[in-house]
């Protein structure tokens, strides 16, 4: 174990300032350093410690923290981290990069490389075999694991098993085979588990993310809770180590904001099952205190409370979130009310329904239920659905969370068979469907949210809830769409929207496919990127008539984007283009006299050149033969920019950056004649696009401006950064512009300015006529309700916070690549989201962005680790679940540091219970749901009451309510406390160390002279070396092409006629352990993964070579292996000189070009390698 | 060589926390503190110090097909800094860190042994289960 050494608060605040970027997270950046110290010296002294703040606080950020605090000082460091599931495994791979990023302010080539990227990488792993394999390829990589892969699901057949055995019998072959017997399942997964303990190297901290899941233990939790300790190597006399096996983890951090539900022995096993029982036994004793098991605790536990100070007052979370018990969804303190008598009348009916099945038998059961059930397990509590099956005959679980109880028929729910039956009985009698009061109350308040524009979460217990409640929604959503595209429209516009709308009534109830059939469409893409086209849905208007393009014989929103906007022949598809000369220059630039004028050229000659160059570009990309549209603008885009880009000055700099981070560098041959039919310069060079536009319309310089500097003043050192805000702004703004709500009102623009929905014999507008009519309509909405305007706006305003929830990679993703990576994320949008049985991560990411999915409703899926805060403020249990801290981290995930509530709250200064978290409960008074919500409001205070200091706690919960006393109490629901809470695990102050002399491993200094070192060794290196060094500085590192003769590098002059050529990269990286090296990358080629010969050939080749060593890259889309040969060596400013920098080239590309000519018979110039190269430039 | 003894000669026997240096017979052993122990022979070549230690044996590579062994040594290459997995002049698998004499320093020098030690011995691990130093 390596031994630690308390760190102090000013060492850390030098290294991490946990605020960042971020307004919001200014608040609590003293609380996460101070949080983050005193976990690393509870580690230090301890071994273990546990982080419990309260939801949303940033556990994962002041964990990352740790880490990096351990690592910068340890730089060896292997970390282990286990999460619940696979978006959380996602989850912690973004904030690892943000934290990185924004957060850790040192270089210091431990944590942080000289590209700001974390310099160990986070290895996500999908399976405990992946993890096998991932750590025996490089076990100095931290990975992370999801305890799902735990639970080792295997079927009765025993082909499963069997591959699970070769597959890691494949990695350690000398496992023996015998000791995995087939017939023992129990054992075969315990073997299993020993044998993964025996490839694990060992980690010096293991991270355990939601620990409270484990909170059953070793030897009384499930089966995934005993396969995970035996896989870290807990000792288990009846379960032997392989050969070599033993503890893996040394270090132990765990994390979970509701550690414990009613009792502290729960804590205790979760500390037992890592091996850290021994720290506090008072929490297995019965006769240990309340107060004494506290302060055993609060040794190696920090809970901090959320808080906002508004005023001079500090409100905790239960003080700024507004609870609904009374049950309604309009009126604060006010019931759920049913609308008429008829649904009284149901109500009565139902519940007399349901206290029958509890009191007597059950209709097809044949048991009795005593007058029990499952909290939140009726599914009378949330819907009438007709089309409930009768006779049950799938194994798909009826509700989530179906492990609160073993009983089939409370996993279906008791009254499903008896509540369908009446339903069926209604559905006869009256032709319409069973009213479900809740259900429609809770609907409509929905709607109205969504009209507003305010985002809900709604969990729900039952998985069908989530589509009936969801259509429900939608359909009222559609009427009022559709109230909205015909207002204002011409007579016979509005009569065809209506009839449309018709056709989608009849499709969303029947599930037909409704289309013309007579007519005939040819889907024209000859070149396009293969991304099938989104087939819209029937679940809303929106997705039938704004997604998918239909044969509906008229400019539905569909077809005018696949028909206008996406075809690049069509003038329209220009409009979400930007025109870079015009950014880069204004207007005058963008004309060809302008352009001339600043070249110093003759128009008429620049013209002629452009023609030809444009016409090479178009030539490089496309065989055919007519010139669409976006084709030729996009050429002469990229013709104008290498023109300006050819002249030393500084708009010439600017566009060698440009063209660099476009792509817009390769070789084009130019010497081809441009056809007659090829469009001129004159007419295509100072097209309009929106953006174009937008740069002169007052939203351009307001709510929507996109550029924090002007280009044209930027400097060319901060012109990268410009220009990629510029970029990935933009193109989320267009995503958002074809693909969700203000695409409806691009749409209506479009067809306002038509005056019809006929697809044919109509002037189309222009582009400049469109966007600014576009822009017009926008600055006309008001500010406050739902619209395109608010939607773009908030895109702006928030971009950053963007970046970090949902896009972390756009910061570093080529921009050629950046459009495909935001719209897989803005494609198929919906105004009402619904999830169950496994998350939807672009539905995910799109509710916490502006627009779509104003609604998200879901089952427990969502209850862990998905921050969903960013522009949501109401949350609402429609369903209830049982346990106290399933509600709270359903809560959480809307009341989260930088949530709207926050930001709200904060920008105000003042408390407004309007602007508070509004948590919502909805349920009938004087029903059986009543019962069941009173219990769970008793057991959630109680909850609270035992984390927290002078509130008395009652006894530990089960999950069935019982009807029979319950119904006959009189307690009256109580409201929560409304009193400051406050905390017995705040930070222990002497945790805290207070220093005179701070100190860190790497001083900041220290990394600029390595930077500032390695420019200098660059530069001297071009008079040793011929070398030709690629035009456009990668942030990472330097690409290049050198010259070799056999044997020997071509030293710098003139290069002779046999040499060849030789691309390589040049960058500094980690050892991971403290060392930085100077590495060169060259590419050799590729070798089929399973050629013996040609693999036998290298082999033999390496003993030969001059010190390099043979790399590969697996493609396994292509089974080939990528090879470089690559030499690193030791980089000190103080050590490494010229010299060995010119031994290392050279060894390298020697190297490189052996195997190319003697294997491979090719020599490739760096065009060839250079979008690869990049990418090995840019990793760990 | 005779600087270079002398460095090692600076080293602290206990490398890294647990892990103990030693020299036998002119060979680097370091024993880590599972008890497993690797041997990293020297020799310089030019004007460069070679670092190689054993990790299969002839006999043991000759039972590896050449494209589980590319599957084995190269993707490790790229991931591990300094180590070149290769196979030397006789045929064994073995790994291998070359730095120049001029510049090599005590804490390159301790780095080098740390790596080499370490990449080793976990892949003869993973791949025999043995320690066979």
């Amino acid at each position: 174990m390596i031994p630690l050494d308390r760190v102090g608060l000013q060492t850390a605040e030098r290294l991490i300032d946990f605020g960042g970027k971020s307004a919001a997270a200014q608040a609590f950046a003293k609380d996460q350093l101070e949080g983050a110290v005193a976990l690393h010296n509870m580690l230090a002294d301890k071994g273990f410690a546990y982080l419990a703040d309260e939801v949303g606080m940033g556990k994962t950020y002041i964990a990352l923290g740790v880490v990096s605090l351990l690592r910068h000082f340890h730089p060896g460091l292997r970390v282990l981290y286990v999460v619940p599931r696979s978006n959380i495994q996602e989850k912690w791979r973004k904030e690892a990069r943000n934290f990185v990023a924004n957060n850790w302010r040192v270089p210091d080539l431990r944590v942080k490389s000289l590209q700001n990227s974390p310099v160990v990488d986070l290895v996500s792993c999908d399976s405990l075999a992946h993890l096998v394999t991932e750590v025996h390829a490089n076990a100095h990589r931290d990975f992370v694991l999801r305890m799902s892969s735990f639970s080792l699901a295997l079927r009765k057949d025993n082909t499963g098993w069997k591959n699970k055995r070769r597959e890691l019998r494949r990695l350690l072959p000398w496992l023996p085979h015998g000791q995995f017997d087939l017939r023992d399942k129990d054992r075969f997964k315990e073997t299993y588990a020993r044998a993964i303990n025996a490839a694990l190297p060992q980690f010096d901290l293991l991270v355990v993310d939601e620990a409270h899941n484990l909170r059953h233990g070793y030897a009384g939790g499930s089966a995934r809770n005993r396969l995970l300790a035996l896989a870290l190597g807990r000792e288990d006399p009846d379960v032997p180590y392989f050969r070599g096996g033993g503890p893996r983890v040394d270090r132990v951090l765990t994390l979970s904001a509701t550690p414990l539900e009613g009792d502290y022995r729960e804590l205790w096993n979760q500390l037992e099952l890592l091996g850290k029982g021994a720290l506090a036994p008072e929490l297995i004793d019965g006769e240990s205190r309340r107060g004494a098991q506290q302060e055993r605790t609060r040794s190696f536990m920090v809970r901090r409370l959320t808080g906002l100070q508004l005023g001079d007052k500090r409100f905790t979370k239960n003080m700024y979130r507004r609870e609904w018990r009374r049950g309604g969804v309009d009126e604060h303190g006010a019931s759920l009310r049913t609308a008429d008598d008829r649904e009284r009348l149901v109500v009565a009916l139902v519940q007399k329904k349901v206290s029958d099945v509890l009191a007597d038998l059950g209709r097809q059961s044949g048991r009795t239920f005593g007058r029990r059930f499952q909290m939140g397990m009726l599914a009378s509590f949330e819907s009438f659905l007709e089309t409930a099956k009768l006779v049950s005959d799938d194994d798909d679980p009826k509700f989530d969370q179906a492990d609160q109880t073993a009983d089939e028929l409370e996993r279906d729910g008791v009254d499903a068979v008896s509540i369908a039956h009446l339903a069926q009985s209604y559905r006869e009698r009256f032709q319409e469907a069973l009213p479900h009061p809740k259900m429609n109350a809770v609907a409509q308040s929905l709607a109205t949210a969504l009209r507003r524009g305010e985002k809900t979460l709604v969990f729900v217990r039952r998985v069908a809830s989530v589509r009936e409640l969801a259509d429900k929604v939608a359909q009222s959503y559609d009427d009022w769409l559709v109230s909205r595209l015909v207002a204002d429209v011409e007579p016979a516009v509005q009569a065809e929207i209506e009839r449309q709308f018709l056709r989608y009534r009849r499709a969303s109830s029947t599930g037909a496919v409704d289309v013309d059939e007579d007519e005939q469409e040819v889907v024209a893409d000859p070149e396009g990127d293969g991304t099938p086209p989104d087939a819209g849905g029937n679940d809303s208007f929106f997705a039938w008539f704004f997604r998918g393009e239909r044969k509906l014989k008229v400019a539905s929103g569909g077809w005018f984007r696949r028909r206008r906007l996406t075809d690049e022949k069509e003038a329209l598809s220009i409009v979400l283009d930007e025109n870079y000369v015009d950014w880069l220059g204004g207007e005058e630039l963008a004309s060809l006299t302008g352009l001339a004028s600043r070249l110093g050229v003759d128009s008429a000659r620049l013209e002629a050149d452009l023609r030809v160059q444009a016409h090479a570009i178009f030539r490089s990309g496309s065989r055919q033969k007519r010139f669409p549209r976006r084709r030729v603008f996009r050429a002469y885009q990229e013709a104008a920019i290498r023109r300006l880009a050819a002249v030393d000055d500084d708009l010439g700099r600017l566009a060698r950056i440009l063209a660099g981070e476009l792509g817009w560098n390769g070789a084009v041959a130019e010497d081809l004649e441009a056809p007659s039919d090829f469009p001129g310069a004159a007419d295509v060079l100072g097209l309009p696009t929106a953006f174009s536009v937008l740069r002169r319309h007052p939203l351009g310089a307001g709510v929507m401006r996109i550029d924090e500097t002007d280009p044209q003043t930027a400097r060319p050192a901060a012109f990268v950064e410009v220009l990629r805000q510029h970029e990935v702004l933009r193109e989320l703004l267009s995503a958002s512009m074809s693909l969700g709500h203000p695409f409806v009102e691009l749409w209506r623009v479009y067809v306002r300015l038509r005056g019809t929905l006929s697809r044919t014999g109509v002037d189309e507008p222009t582009v400049k006529d469109l966007a600014t009519a576009y822009f017009d309509a926008l600055q006309l909405e008001p500010e406050e309700t739902l619209g395109a305007r608010q939607e773009l706006a908030a895109l702006v305003e928030h971009f950053a916070l963007l970046l970090d929830v949902n896009f972390p990679d756009a910061r570093d993703k080529p921009l050629p690549e950046v459009p495909k990576y935001l719209q897989s994320t803005l494609s198929a949008q919906s105004p009402v989201g619904g999830m169950s049985g496994r998350i939807n991560a672009s539905m995910v990411k799109q509710f916490r962005m502006p627009g779509y999915p104003y609604v998200l409703i879901t089952t427990d899926v969502l209850q862990e680790g998905e921050d969903l805060h960013t522009f949501a403020a109401r949350v609402m249990h429609y369903g209830i679940s049982w346990t106290p801290s399933a509600m709270e981290q359903r809560t959480g995930r809307v009341d989260r540091i930088g949530s709207l509530t926050h930001r709200r709250l904060s920008a105000g200064g003042r408390p407004d219970a309007d602007k508070f978290l509004q948590v919502q409960f909805p349920y009938l008074d004087s029903t059986v749901e009543f019962v069941q919500v009173r219990e769970i409001f008793k057991r959630m205070d109680e909850f609270v009451a035992l984390l927290h200091r002078g509130l008395g706690a009652e006894e530990a919960h089960q999950s069935a309510v019982n009807l029979a006393s319950a119904i006959h109490e009189q307690t009256p629901i109580k409201l929560p406390s409304s009193e400051a809470l406050d905390s017995p695990f705040d930070v222990d102050p002497s945790l805290l160390l207070s220093e005179e002399d701070p100190h860190l491993a790497v001083p900041t200094s220290e990394t600029d002279r390595y930077t500032a070192h390695l420019d200098q060794m660059l530069t001297e290196l071009e008079g040793r070396i011929q070398i030709q060094w690629a035009q456009e500085p990668h942030r990472a590192g330097r690409l290049a092409t050198a010259w070799v003769l056999p044997r020997r590098v071509v030293k710098a002059g003139a290069v002779p006629a046999q040499a060849r050529r030789q691309p390589f990269a040049v960058r500094l990286r980690s050892d991971g352990g403290g060392l930085v090296l100077l590495q060169f990358i060259s590419p050799v080629g590729v070798v089929p993964i399973k050629d013996e010969g040609t693999i036998e050939a290298v082999f033999r080749l390496q003993a030969r070579l001059p010190a390099a060593k043979i790399c590969a890259v697996v493609d396994s889309k292509r089974d080939t292996y990528n090879l470089t040969a690559e030499v690193e060596t030791p980089f000190h400013p103080d050590t490494l000189d010229l010299d060995e920098a010119v031994s290392a080239l050279e060894r390298c590309v020697v190297a490189a070009d052996l195997v190319e000519r003697e294997i491979l018979q090719t020599d490739a110039p760096l065009s060839v390698f250079a979008s690869d190269l990049r990418k090995e430039l840019s990793r760990g | 060589m005779d600087s270079l003894r002398g460095m090692l000669r600076q080293l602290p026997e206990e490398l890294d926390p647990g892990t103990r240096l030693s020299i036998e017979d002119g060979v680097v052993v370091l024993t880590f503190p599972s008890e497993r122990a690797q041997k990293i022979r020297l020799v310089t070549r030019d004007d460069h110090y070679v670092f190689t230690s054993r990790i299969l044996g002839r006999r043991r590579v000759k039972m590896i097909s050449w494209s589980a062994l590319a599957r084995i040594v190269w993707p490790r290459n790229r991931r591990t800094p300094l180590v070149t997995f290769m196979l030397d002049k006789s045929g064994r698998l073995v790994g291998r860190i070359e730095h120049p004499r001029a510049t090599l320093d005590p804490a390159e020098l301790r780095a080098i042994l740390l790596h080499l030690a370490r990449e080793c011995d976990r892949l003869e691990y993973l791949v025999t289960g043995r320690d066979e130093h």
